[in-house]
């Protein structure tokens, strides 16, 4: 999934999925409907794309019973750290050589 | 330059995603300025109380007046900080009460539980002067718990904190200022350097 010349991921170029994996950076567990209330998206936009990062390995999904809902949450693996360091890096190298 | 663009648009929203995410930090400059002035204040109590009358904090005689004082000085900056972290809050047009205020909350509370009740039982004993260490060290074990939750600041700010507690334990005859050099002076400094930082 990785440009190999800039080390930016593909898979983080679209907003909404970049917003989710920036949320899993700086908390440990974030719920489905916290973050639907964060990135202000719709449930089945949000859906599609976790299910996304899911399948590429980039985050954990745990789903759980509360009362007689089930509840979803995410953690971010190890590879989607690494990912995520890694394109923000190239974004800021980007901008920096972009620089006169 | 379509993708610079973009660039710098998505560092953008990856930082405010983050400040969103862990709202809480941004509120704790001015909560941090008026934790220490409340602290400085209790202390200054504590050392006039003391030297005025001629005593130590081991002293029996003491002792009500310092649980008091350091009561009243928890519960001040407690609601101070609550109070400028609500108005804060309601500025910027953010739910108080998001899911990150209960996990700050938690990692806070299990250090300071654990740290109040080892509190109690140092004053049970007569260890009056063990008691601003301990406050310090397990002071600084909840910020540094906590920090992965906000900024990195709060890291460093507690590895000081638990640094000032052992100085304080080991060297009890200036354990008092030690409490307020760490609760005043650094809550006072890093509440300036985090507003500057992240609030302006």
């Amino acid at each position: 999934m990785k440009q190999i010349l800039t080390g930016l991921d593909r898979l983080l170029e679209n907003r909404i999925r970049l917003g989710v994996m920036s949320l899993l950076v700086v908390r440990r567990e974030v719920d489905f409907n916290s973050m639907k209330e964060l990135l202000g998206v719709t449930d089945g936009n949000l859906a599609s794309h976790t299910s996304t990062l899911e399948r590429e390995g980039y985050l954990h999904v745990k789903k759980a019973f509360v009362g007689k809902k089930t509840q979803t949450t995410y953690r971010i693996t190890e590879a989607g750290q690494r990912v995520f360091a890694e394109h923000v890096h190239a974004l800021e190298r980007l901008l920096k050589g972009a620089r006169p | 330059m379509g993708q610079l663009e973009d660039g710098l648009n998505d560092l953008k929203e990856i930082r405010s995603i983050m400040e969103r995410a862990s709202r809480f930090l941004s509120l704790s400059g001015l909560s941090g300025v008026s934790a220490g002035t409340v602290a400085l204040l209790g202390t200054a109590a504590a050392q006039w109380y003391l030297v005025s009358g001629g005593l130590t904090l081991n002293d029996r005689a003491a002792r009500t007046f310092l649980i008091a004082d350091g009561v009243a000085v928890l519960l001040v900056a407690a609601a101070l900080s609550i109070l400028l972290s609500y108005q804060m809050a309601v500025r910027r047009k953010l739910p108080f009460w998001a899911p990150i205020a209960r996990d700050v909350l938690e990692s806070l509370l299990v250090p300071f539980l654990a740290g109040g009740v080892f509190i109690l039982l140092l004053i049970d004993n007569g260890k009056m002067d063990l008691v601003p260490g301990t406050a310090l060290i397990f002071y600084g074990l909840a910020l540094f718990a906590t920090s992965r939750l906000t900024v990195r600041d709060l890291r460093q700010l507690g590895i000081l904190q638990i640094l000032l507690g052992l100085l304080a334990a080991a060297v009890p005859a200036i354990a008092l200022l030690l409490w307020g050099l760490g609760f005043g002076v650094l809550h006072v400094a890093y509440g300036m350097l985090m507003f500057r930082k992240y609030e302006r």
